[in-house]
């Protein structure tokens, strides 16, 4: 069960090595590829949530994590595109992508209760990492300040998953 | 100056200051309330019973303004849209975005 975070901790490892690496940490075009990636993973893993959750909390869950990481991405498209910036692959959004397969895989071999408690578990696992990474190297490394003010905007939604995350789970006593 | 110039000049004046005049007295107070960054900027709003409050809702996801007991319930407002509520009912109301209970807002009709 742990094994999931782990793969996900070690992706956000690589992030901050890349910015330790490169001094000036990931480039614009490289955090655009992780912030679509971060959201892209989650949505995955929402769609199968809102499928197949025992609980309809659990369902409603991964039906927010459905539109909002889709409202997200949607503005940070729309603001690559604008500021003529292509989402160049990386390390560390690469990660993300194979951390992300692997849960989903994984998720799709539970059901009812396994499924909803791995499920949250990771979820909470990953907004909170998400968000350590976007503090220590995401926003720091933004050079645009119209990319770094919308990490900043979009910060605060990762931090009401968490919380709503941790809700659901203590509300299922898992 | 001539006669004709300067009853045009008058003329104009006048019907400007009757402009500013009616919609100075036609204007209802609308409060805004900003959704940004997941919370209700300002987070608690003080109102006169019959005015009026829009919710703007600046982020990329949806919200809601929901606070049963002042019969407010905006449903879903989506990205960038904007929910207006006439508050009618006298009290102090905690709201919340039921879509992320994290978010709180409190609305005082007095």
């Amino acid at each position: 069960m742990k094994q999931v975070p782990l793969v996900l901790a070690a992706a956000l490892f690589v992030a901050a090595s890349v910015a330790n690496a490169q001094s000036g940490g990931p480039n614009d075009a490289q955090i655009a590829a992780i912030v679509v990636t971060a959201n892209q993973v989650d949505i995955d893993a929402g769609k199968l949530a809102e499928s197949k959750g025992k609980h309809k909390d659990v369902r409603a869950f991964g039906k927010m994590m459905v539109t909002d990481h889709t409202g997200v991405n949607k503005s940070a498209k729309e603001l690559v595109a604008k500021l003529h910036v292509k989402p160049e692959d990386n390390p560390t959004a690469e990660s993300l992508k194979k951390g992300g397969q692997e849960n989903v895989a994984h998720l799709k071999t539970l059901k009812g209760d396994a499924f909803d408690k791995a499920y949250i578990e990771h979820e909470v696992a990953y907004h909170q990492q998400v968000i350590d990474a976007m503090d220590k190297t995401l926003i720091p490394s933004a050079q645009n300040a119209e990319l770094k003010a919308l990490l900043v905007k979009v910060r605060p939604a990762f931090v009401a998953h968490l919380d709503h995350a941790k809700h659901v789970q203590s509300e299922l006593g898992m | 100056m001539n006669g004709a110039r300067l009853s045009r000049a008058t003329l104009v004046a006048g019907a400007l200051a009757f402009v500013v005049a009616s919609s100075g007295a036609a204007a209802a107070t609308v409060h805004t309330v900003t959704i940004d960054g997941f919370a209700f900027k300002p987070a608690s709003i003080v109102v006169k019973e019959g005015d009026s409050v829009e919710w703007r809702n600046t982020d990329p996801v949806p919200h809601t303004v929901t606070a049963k007991d002042a019969g407010l319930d905006s449903g879903e407002i989506a990205a960038n849209g904007h929910y207006r509520f006439t508050a009618k009912k006298k009290g102090r109301f905690a709201y919340i975005c039921t879509l992320h209970p994290i978010m709180k807002g409190e609305l005082v009709v007095e």
